[in-house]
């Protein structure tokens, strides 16, 4: 590699590289070409020592005949972010990571379309206690939505496009604000958005590229699996519940969480409006209970006892009937789509009360002591 | 010596910026925004007159370009309307909406000095425009909420058994922590299972605004100081606002035409520092011959609306967006009662 | 020169807990922030705005929006500038940074620990699960640190021990005394373990630890040394009746006895180095006298032997001088003594204002019996927290007291009539600002130290933050600025032992001639 000798970049820091996360103390997104990117990467931007120095904030904005520069990209690109980028925001605060797992096909993506339909909306506050605060990947969410709001209404017509068996690990940003107005906190969600086609080769073969995609399963603070009802009551029923088994005892290898709070997992039943006439959805208190759902649990005995095995290796499981897009956006609200969210923040974003720290009192102190009263246990 | 004050005017093509920016210039030169008056005419008033000169046609004004883009700097002052005389220099300028959309969509380029160095302005106009073809009634939301499965079914809806679990009086945050707490409106209420699911507006004037955040070195979520950074949220067009729309208020219709928008400024900046306004800078249509003839004539004149603090209030003085930007909320009580 | 390994591996543990991203190549650069950070803490010695800011830096939750920008983090974010730019934006980083190199040492300015985080000692966090264990260990740990011995912080100038070289020769007491390692934190509670019989005086500790039991029992008996900030002088002729009734000189007489055999030793010893016999005030060696025959006797009056135990220790303080020129270190390791000594002196005379104060239960900033104030709980208890806090901050190493204090404190509101610890009457912390804004126009104006610090943060200060802006504070801010959650819960007495914690470091932070 050639030595430049630039000038010195700016501070704070800025790159125009929308994949660049050195202004927030991350990586290069051309460390490869740049070792020392501070020192050689021209995307930094940089001091020009001919430059005057720049006006101040109030006229410098308004100068009047300002010549039209084509600029420098954007600060960030909107689009799912990569590995990279999901490490980079988790380094800045600590962002709760859910994995959106499913065999092709399942919903996955038509399942966070929605779900971030109905964030938007801020008319379900009593069902998720969340706002909307901001995004990364806005761009993303718009061309998902521009898809979905196309959708004819015919079960056969794709919803949203497969997501690709791309390079790397997608993920959608969504920043949300507790409703609770003494809750001052600005909390970062990040949603995977895979390929089925990963999520079924790591659940069955387990290879070292199925694993090395998937190693943010590890970090992640809760799970959503996707089963489809309409496969599961279909022909292919057997094989539908032994993958979909699969995905969930290799969850439950899962090292447990670094972090003291116990990892959600939720099954969701999607595309439930297709099986409706046939099952009807139990209540909340008995939706864990295979019987509960009557013919499609029948047809899904793999599945539910790998329920019981995720669960009693410590993680807080819940099943779910849901209908993302039951009809058309313009026809139909969708039905219980921000319950398994809901349902997983509340392990993820868990808010117990720290214990009280111990108080040491001092030897030899003071008679004074004396008049202490025995710490009353609560 | 004067005050400084440096607004920048954001929104999507069409939202009106152009039109209300002729119409302030061409109000301060006629006295129809009695609140400022100008000092002295500016070095360059190109940008003025191109402004304003369709205007005294009766003419709407053509839509900005990027050539076009308008650098404004008035020398004005204040009058006794607003408290104490004070001499300030407004400077204006605005983001082209094309542009705006172009860089959500092709982030490669666009991010030009000029935006980033108006992302430094003090405070920001934000123009939406009322969405065509809205229904005649804004949507009311679900007295209770139903079950979805049942109504799926093609049965009877019946109400859940169990109410929403954060809606009893003893668990509102206002019985715990009284007013003190920065304004927001109340809980929505759940829609309809058959009620549309509403596409969010606006994620290109949010994108903008999380990169003038950005800019700024302000953290997701993070809330200037009051007083910091205001943005009037400029609903334009709002003559033509269907008359139960208009009864509602330029707050309530902020919420449900731009909820995404709508969350989003709420919870990244004081809510204090944001305020609706329902804006007709023309006060109605100029293709209208008719009405063009009054509003040539200055028989007529655009108007402002707004959630007063005791209701919804009415001015023909289409400066008072800008008069609460630069003293803030007493001047909420100017005007009258807005009759129904 | 802080141990960089140990702060590496302790980072390496936190990095591993917290799934921080780890770059292998940088870990010159994690050693170098670790450096800058453990030197930056070290200021905390002798600066009490670094520890309250490296508190506040732990204190923070990276979910908070703005917490980058807070003062804290802005001001060791320049420190680390050069080597890590940005870090205020990986504040998990930051927080692991400060974690890893606090130092192990609870001196000096670090015995403040335990007031500055209010919020942390009434249960005021919630969430933060990664940080949790860490945090909480950390909070325990480095009070424990400061709170060893109540001294600690005046005795920042002596050595933790001191290694005294043995000199040969004829003294055999002086040996023995040379070969003792003066623990300053060990002094009240270790006695004497070895009795050699090689010399007449075998271990000084025993003879300090005399000094202090006799001390002790009699200052604790005494009203006097009252602290200038009282306007009420005691019942002196209620006290001396109260400890002449208590007073059991047999108690002490074995004690007193030692202190004897000690002085002898020390004349004798002059005596053989320098062929001058030491002379004994003829007052004090007759009060010797006459105490050392009565010693069975349970009753003396506390006073004679009050004046004979401090003309023992002038005499020392005298003599010891001959001794000097031998062992030069003996003068600072009795000097350190003889301070502490007086420090125990004067706590039993703050702990007496203290009980007095709450016995009489009267408020001396507004003039009037508590009781008569009884329509207004809010303004009881920010007074009764501030006069305790005025009263324990008299009390040496009062950081180590701030528990009892507290306790003491909500048994004066009990008696009030307050229900201290009825969860039933538990408020939200943004209702008791509320409450305490109200009665806040009278209060006494926050010191100047505290106020410069809050004026960068007021991190988890509500009632500090409260104080410095007055009436004019503006409540819609009071979360942005403490970075506390407001519905936090708090009954009666957690509230008065808060304002209590705070009102306390602001007076520790003006007492102290601090760097």
């Amino acid at each position: 590699m050639s030595e430049v000798n630039r000038p010195p970049p700016l501070r704070p820091l800025k790159c125009g590289n929308p994949d660049c996360a050195i202004a927030r103390g991350g990586r290069c997104a051309r460390a490869a070409e740049h070792p020392q990117p501070e020192l050689t990467c021209p995307d930094l931007a940089r001091e020009d020592p001919a430059a005057a120095p720049p006006p101040s904030p109030s006229t410098q904005a308004m100068s009047p005949g300002a010549t039209v520069d084509p600029g420098t990209p954007a600060p960030w690109s909107g689009r799912h972010l990569d590995p990279g980028g999901l490490y980079d925001l988790m380094q800045h605060t600590p962002a709760r990571l859910i994995g959106v797992l499913g065999p092709y096909n399942a919903g996955k993506t038509t399942l966070l379309t929605s779900i971030f339909l109905q964030v938007a909306s801020d008319r379900r506050n009593h069902e998720f206690p969340y706002h909307f605060a901001s995004s990364r990947t806005l761009h993303s969410w718009r061309q998902l939505i521009d898809r979905a709001r196309a959708w004819s209404g015919k079960p056969t017509d794709e919803i949203v496009a497969h997501t690709p068996t791309a390079e790397e690990a997608g993920f959608l940003h969504l920043g949300l604000r507790p409703t609770s107005r003494s809750d001052d906190r600005h909390i970062d969600v990040l949603l995977s958005d895979l390929a089925g086609e990963w999520i079924t080769d790591w659940a069955v073969r387990a290879q070292e590229l199925s694993r090395q995609r998937l190693a943010f399963l590890r970090r992640c603070d809760g799970f959503v699996v996707l089963a489809d009802s309409a496969e599961l009551m279909g022909q292919k029923a057997g094989q539908m519940d032994a993958t979909l088994a699969a995905i969930l005892r290799r969850l439950g290898d899962l090292p447990p969480p670094a972090t003291a709070h116990q990892r959600g997992l939720a099954l969701v039943f999607s595309k439930f409006d297709l099986v409706v006439e046939q099952v009807s959805p139990p209540a909340a208190d008995q939706r864990r209970q295979q019987i509960a759902w009557g013919a499609l649990g029948r047809r899904a005995p793999r599945l539910f006892r790998a329920v019981e095995m995720t669960s009693s290796a410590g993680n807080a499981t819940d099943v779910f009937a849901v209908s993302a897009f039951p009809r058309p956006l313009a026809q139909a609200q969708p039905i219980e789509v921000l319950a398994p969210l809901r349902f997983l923040m509340e392990h993820a974003d868990a808010r117990p009360r720290w214990p009280r720290p111990a108080y040491p009192v001092t030897r030899g102190s003071s008679s004074f002591l004396a008049l202490r009263r025995p710490q009353e246990t609560p | 010596m004067s005050d400084l004050y440096a607004l920048a005017i954001v929104g999507l093509r069409g939202s009106g910026k152009t039109t209300y920016l002729g119409c302030l210039l061409d109000g301060v030169e006629t006295g129809r925004v009695p609140g400022i008056t100008q000092r002295s005419q500016p070095e360059d008033a190109t940008a003025m007159i191109q402004l304003t000169a369709r205007l005294l046609e009766g003419l709407y004004p053509l839509r900005t370009s990027t050539e076009q883009r308008h650098d404004l700097h008035l020398p004005l002052r204040t009058t006794p309307t607003l408290g104490t005389e004070r001499a300030l220099d407004l400077f204006i300028s605005d983001y082209d909406g094309q542009e705006i959309e172009r860089l959500f969509t092709d982030r490669a380029i666009g991010w030009s000095a000029a935006w980033r160095s108006r992302a430094d302005a003090q405070h920001l106009l934000l123009f939406l425009r009322l969405p065509e073809g809205l229904p005649a009634i804004p949507p009311k939301p679900a007295d209770s909420p139903t079950d979805p499965w049942q109504i799926l079914r093609a049965q009877a809806a019946r109400p859940l058994v169990d109410p929403p679990p954060d809606v009893t009086p003893a668990a509102t945050p206002e019985r715990i922590f009284g007013p003190a707490f920065p304004k927001e409106w109340s809980p929505s209420s759940a829609p309809l299972p058959d009620d549309p699911v509403p596409l969010p507006r606006g994620l290109e004037l949010i994108e903008v605004l999380q990169f003038l955040r950005e800019h700024r070195g302000l953290a997701p979520g993070q809330r200037p100081d009051p007083g910091q950074l205001r943005i009037a949220v400029m609903i334009s067009g709002w003559d033509a606002a269907p008359p139960a729309w208009r009864d509602q208020g330029p707050r309530a219709a902020l919420r449900q035409l731009y909820p995404l928008l709508a969350t989003f400024l709420y919870c990244n900046f004081a809510p204090a520092d944001i305020y609706a306004f329902g804006v007709s800078a023309t006060g109605g249509d100029l293709n209208d011959p008719v009405y063009r003839e009054q509003f040539v004539i200055n028989e007529a004149s655009g108007f402002v609306e707004w959630d007063g603090p005791t209701g919804l209030r009415h001015i023909d003085d289409i400066g008072l967006p800008l008069y609460w930007i630069l003293t803030g909320d007493p001047v909420l009580s100017l005007g009258a009662p807005s009759s129904p | 020169m802080p141990d960089l390994d140990k702060m590496h591996e302790r980072l390496r543990n936190l990095w591993n807990r917290w799934d921080l991203d780890v770059n292998a190549e940088s870990t010159a650069m994690y050693r170098r922030a670790l450096e800058i950070t453990a030197t930056w803490l070290d200021r905390g010695a002798r600066d009490p705005a670094t520890v309250l800011e490296g508190a506040q830096i732990l204190q923070i939750d990276p979910e908070n929006p703005g917490a980058r920008t807070r003062g804290a983090v802005e001001r060791l974010a320049r420190e680390l500038g050069t080597v890590w730019a940005g870090i205020e934006r990986k504040l998990p980083w930051m927080q692991a940074l400060v974690l890893a190199s606090w130092p192990d040492s609870g001196a000096g300015a670090f015995a403040l620990l335990p007031l500055m985080a209010p919020a942390l000692a009434e249960q005021g966090y919630r969430g933060r699960l990664m940080q949790k264990k860490d945090v909480l260990e950390w909070w325990t740990g480095a009070t424990q640190a400061g709170l060893e011995g109540p001294g600690g912080m005046n005795l920042a100038g002596v050595p933790e021990s001191m290694e005294v070289a043995i000199s040969a020769g004829p003294i055999v007491w002086f040996d023995l005394v040379a070969k003792v390692s003066i623990c300053k934190h060990s002094i009240h509670s270790e006695k004497g373990q070895e009795n050699s019989n090689q010399g007449v005086f075998s271990n000084v500790r025993d003879a300090i630890a005399s000094v202090n039991a006799i001390l002790d029992g009699l200052a604790s008996h005494m009203g006097f040394q009252i602290p200038a900030h009282s306007t009420r002088q005691p019942d002196m002729t209620r006290l001396t009746q109260a400890v002449n009734n208590s007073w059991k000189f047999s108690d002490y007489a074995d004690a007193l006895l030692n202190m004897l055999t000690w002085q002898t030793s020390v004349i004798g010893t002059i005596w053989l180095t320098s062929n001058i016999r030491p002379a004994v005030n003829p007052r004090l060696a007759s009060d010797l006298e006459f105490l050392s025959a009565r010693r069975a006797t349970p009753n003396v009056p506390f006073h004679q032997v009050a004046d004979a135990l401090i003309g023992i220790l002038d005499w020392i303080d005298a003599h010891l001088q001959f001794l000097v020129f031998q062992q030069p270190i003996l003068l600072s390791a009795w000097a350190a003594q003889r301070s502490l000594i007086q420090e125990r002196w004067t706590r039993s005379a703050a702990q007496q204002e203290l009980l007095f104060w709450g016995q009489a239960r009267y408020c001396h900033g507004l003039g009037k019996p508590y009781r008569r104030m009884k329509s207004n709980p809010d303004q009881i208890l920010f007074w009764a927290a501030f006069e305790a806090a005025q009263r324990a901050a008299c009390l040496p190493g009062c950081e180590s007291l701030v528990e009892p204090v507290t306790a003491y404190l909500c048994e004066v509101l009990h008696q009030l009539g307050l229900p201290t610890d009825d969860p039933q009457q538990a408020r939200s912390l943004h209702a008791w600002l509320t409450g305490l804004q109200a009665v806040l126009s009278d209060a006494p104006k926050l010191s100047g130290q505290l106020g410069a610090l809050l004026q960068r943060d007021a991190l988890g200060l509500p009632v500090s933050w409260l104080r410095a802006q007055g009436a004019a504070a503006d409540m819609t801010q009071a979360m942005a600025r403490t970075g506390l959650d407001l519905d936090l819960k708090l009954d009666l007495g957690q509230w008065a032992s808060w304002i209590f914690r705070e009102c306390l470091l602001d007076l520790r932070l003006a007492q102290e001639p601090w760097s």
